[in-house]
């Protein structure tokens, strides 16, 4: 709190050496102002005299007038007004007809050979075709089911000795550890599962993949596919509603309520935590509660041996003797220990 | 003269804030309704004043009509680092805990108007912005020796309370799933409390219950409300500002709740560890409509009206796991043979999921702001926030039980919470043509009524900056301290001489960078 204060008084300081300044500064506001940089917080939009009036348009050229007009920005393009030559409405029907043109025959007459667009050997220098694909979507250039695909089923270069089933020797960018190993041992190139693409077949998973919705890597399936009915996805169990009304609040509803806490709601004292004495206790006659089986079985045990009828349980005989002033130390607590009865032993902790 | 410093603050308004538990639906309401840092970093180091001055990136957010003051177009970004502390005393023991990342709280884009005045009298600014609302970020680490009470024991009066019995808690079990509907039953599936050997039923036990339990607990938050601003703001002369903002708000908010125990000197359960995970996601919509007017050319005033922000659906889903550590618990087996339970696999909560509707408070602020001519500024801000108006409800629940919904968590809201007014003071220092120095106070009043507690949870943030501003860019750096007090219930039994409470003080510091370019 000190540190506020400090703090606060240094301001309030700040404040008053800094009302003590404009007093020195009103009167040469003007030029003060000019020496700081600008500052929209502070300064006003410049306000001009006059409020410049529209440029008139004129057929003839002034050679005194500097001012440039724009004639888009001044609605003067929309007129019909053929003379003026550095306007495109000149050759409006002229530019619109090219426009198309080139835009039809991009579109129409391209091939492979005359169009960088269509050809994915045209690199410009660059190392890169024109359909260059990042490492990450790379894997399509393996499908012989996509247009773009280095050995599509619809290119030229399908049937082609570079392409047939050595896709993967023409694309830099991935990396196959499988590379031409043989179709049934590769468990991503399967012969089956990759270049005939069925689903799952052969994949990683086999024929029934069960495990996921992906088909195996290379074939025309690799990406995700709802339709794998052989995937049995285990059912999500879930409880719908207000979370409170019958999960666990461990706050009791609110974070605090300070009815049982007297006026103040602070944590309990340490003298309040004393150790509690046969308070419901679980052990009958010394013995513990034998926990009756339950529907949980994971859990791992031991056999426990009889001795005349009676179990001999194999769990930890510590025995805790509490600390004789209070408890807000670190535990003491005498231990000793044999097992009682089992061929297990543990010793103190 | 600590009172004195107190007594001129409490003269400017109650002073407590609540770093709340969000488990409770109100609560989380409240969390999802506090920001703190909402500006830019010059704003910051001002003590977050923003709603009179303008000409900043954090109008769009604030009062869009302090767009309204630009005469040029800008960019602008923030970064800050930010280190949330908590100290905490529980049972006699002190504990500390630290969570420290770096964030970008804001960044936009204004497209202004140019500097001369157009032949209209109008003038007007667009902006896009991101900024960061809320954020969920404090830490909380407690540990002690607990000598009268155990997590179990929760369990177990909740177990007491239902009359449930073994076969009942059993029933709760989904053994396809491995999941228990309710956290007594997952005690009882862990083996951790049994039924009374002669009812089956109430009372429930636990091993050992006399033996002092070793507590620590964590609790983690992360994520945040974010918001996408879009605002116009319009200047008529130089004179009078307007300006309306659209906010488009997500909040992704993820609570994870740590609690670990070991019994000393046990020789049939050595502990437990039990796990809770809350995920709230969900997106909102929200308006402000803002004006500012100068008095004189060295007096502006301004008046913000925030509409309540509407979430539509609120996602959650809450998960939990106990993991119990065992030495030997004597049970049977399936054929009636005495076993020894040497260890007992992790036992989940089966997950909850729920959608519900959010509606924030109603937010005015307003203020005032001198100017020192062009040297500096001394600016206030008033911020009146509306917690008991906050309200929940759930489209997805039957209307009955609908009603019961938002009769008990509005309720809870009506009761808890009350009005709250912030306020806010800084001061700008222009002392050379580039250079500028900021310093502010800030204080979020108390949203918390008093019949809820009687924590003082007073939330202070003193802050202070440096700014470099050339007539092309600029560079802000800002540092604020928060400070307040809370407290914190691992769990809450019938008798409160058995459990205790953990009292928190929080520290929140960011050190930010901001920078814009005029263009």
């Amino acid at each position: 709190m000190k540190n506020h204060l400090m703090l606060f008084l240094l301001l309030v300081g700040l404040i008053f050496i800094q009302a003590c300044t404009v007093v020195q500064n009103n009167s040469s506001d003007a030029t003060s102002q000019s020496k700081l940089v600008a500052d929209d917080l502070y300064d006003n939009p410049v306000q001009t005299a006059v409020i410049p009036k529209k440029k008139k348009k004129s057929d003839y050229l002034d050679f005194q007038d500097e001012s440039t007009l724009i004639e888009e920005e001044n609605g003067l393009a929309e007129a019909a007004e053929p003379n003026y030559l550095n306007s495109r409405a000149v050759y409006a029907n002229q530019y619109d007809q090219g426009f198309a043109n080139g835009f039809s025959s991009g579109l129409m007459n391209a091939n492979p050979w005359n169009s960088w667009y269509t050809n994915p050997f045209i690199s410009f220098g660059t190392g890169f075709g024109s359909r260059w694909a990042s490492p990450l979507a790379s894997w399509r250039l393996q499908d012989p089911y996509y247009y773009g695909s280095m050995s599509s089923m619809y290119g030229p270069m399908m049937y082609s000795s570079f392409a047939y089933q050595s896709s993967f020797m023409m694309n830099p960018y991935f990396y196959d550890p499988f590379y031409r190993m043989s179709a049934f041992s590769n468990p991503y190139n399967s012969m089956y599962g990759g270049m005939y693409g069925s689903m799952n077949g052969f994949g990683m998973y086999g024929s029934t993949n069960i495990y996921n919705y992906y088909g195996a890597l290379n074939s025309s399936y690799a990406s995700y596919n709802s339709n794998n009915y052989n995937v049995v996805d285990p059912v999500q169990i879930s409880r719908r509603g207000a979370r409170e009304d019958a999960m666990s609040n461990r706050y009791g509803g609110e974070n605090y309520n300070n009815a049982p806490r007297g006026n103040s709601n602070s944590y309990n004292q340490n003298g309040t935590n004393q150790q509690r004495v046969n308070s419901s206790a679980s052990e009958v006659g010394g013995e513990a509660v034998v926990a009756p089986s339950r529907r949980n079985t994971n859990y791992e045990y031991r056999a426990a041996p009889q001795n005349n009828s009676v179990p001999q349980y194999q769990n930890r005989t510590e025995s805790y003797s509490a600390p004789s002033t209070n408890y807000g130390g670190s535990s003491g607590g005498s231990s000793g220990g044999s097992s009682g009865g089992g061929s297990s032993t543990r010793g103190p902790r | 003269m600590n009172r004195i410093f107190l007594f001129f603050f409490l003269g400017l308004g109650s002073l407590s804030a609540v770093h709340g538990q969000i488990y409770s639906y109100s609560n989380l309401a409240k969390s999802f309704s506090t920001a703190y840092s909402t500006s830019s970093p010059r704003m910051q180091s001002m003590g977050g004043v923003h709603s009179t001055l303008g000409a900043d990136i954090s109008s769009i957010s604030g009062n869009p009509a302090g767009l309204g003051f630009y005469n040029r177009s800008e960019v602008s970004l923030g970064v800050g680092y930010v280190s949330a502390t908590t100290e905490s005393t529980y049972l006699a023991e002190t504990s500390s805990k630290t969570n420290s990342f770096v964030q970008v709280p804001i960044f936009g884009l204004v497209l202004g108007s140019p500097a001369e005045f157009s032949a209209s009298q109008w003038r007007g600014s667009f902006g896009v912005a991101y900024s960061r609302q809320v954020i969920f970020a404090q830490p909380i680490s407690i540990s002690g020796v607990n000598n009268r009470s155990s997590l179990l024991d929760r369990f177990i009066e909740k177990a007491n309370d239902k009359g449930a019995t073994g076969q009942s808690l059993d029933d709760e079990f989904n053994s396809y799933g491995k999941t228990a509907d309710s956290p007594e039953a997952v005690a009882y599936q862990a083996y951790l409390i049994n039924p009374n050997a002669k009812t089956g039923g109430a009372p429930f036990q636990r091993y050992e219950p006399n033996l002092p339990t070793r507590q620590l607990g964590t609790a983690d938050n992360e994520g945040a409300l974010s918001q996408w601003d879009i605002s116009y703001g319009a200047s008529y002369l130089s004179k009078f500002y307007v300006g309306l903002g659209l906010h488009f708000s997500k909040i992704n908010a993820t609570s994870t709740t740590f609690w670990q125990e070991e019994f000393v000197g046990a020789n049939y359960v050595a502990g437990l560890q039990y796990q809770e995970k809350l995920v709230n996601t969900g997106s909102g919509i929200s308006a402000t409509l803002g004006m500012i007017y100068k008095l004189s050319s060295n007096l502006r005033a301004s008046l913000a009206l925030h509409t309540p922000m509407f979430f539509d659906q609120m996602n959650e889903r809450y998960d939990a796991t106990l993991n119990p550590r065992v030495f030997g618990i004597p049970s049977f087996d399936s054929k009636g043979n005495p076993i020894t339970i040497t260890r007992v696999g992790a036992v989940k909560l089966t997950p909850n999921e729920f959608t519900y509707q959010l509606t924030t408070p109603f937010k005015i602020s307003g203020g005032a702001a001198y100017f020192f001519g062009k040297r500096g500024l001394l600016s206030l801000d008033l911020e009146y926030v509306n917690y008991p108006g906050m309200r929940v409800s759930s489209a997805e629940l039957s209307a009955t039980d609908n009603i019961n919904f938002e009769n008990k968590y509005n309720g809870q809201t009506q009761k808890n919470f009350q009005s709250a007014l912030n306020i806010k003071l800084g001061t700008e220092i222009r002392l050379s043509a580039n250079f500028n120095l900021r310093g502010g106070v800030a204080t979020w009043g108390n949203s918390y009524s008093p019949t809820y507690d009687s924590i003082d949870r007073t939330v202070l943030q003193i802050s202070g900056g440096l700014g470099y501003r050339t007539n092309q860019f600029y560079i802000d750096l800002t540092a604020y301290q928060r400070t307040s007090k809370d407290a914190f219930t691992p769990y809450a039994l019938k008798s409160s001489a058995d459990y205790s409470s953990a009292s928190l003080n929080l520290t929140s510091m960011q050190f930010m960078i901001g920078g814009g370019v005029y263009f």
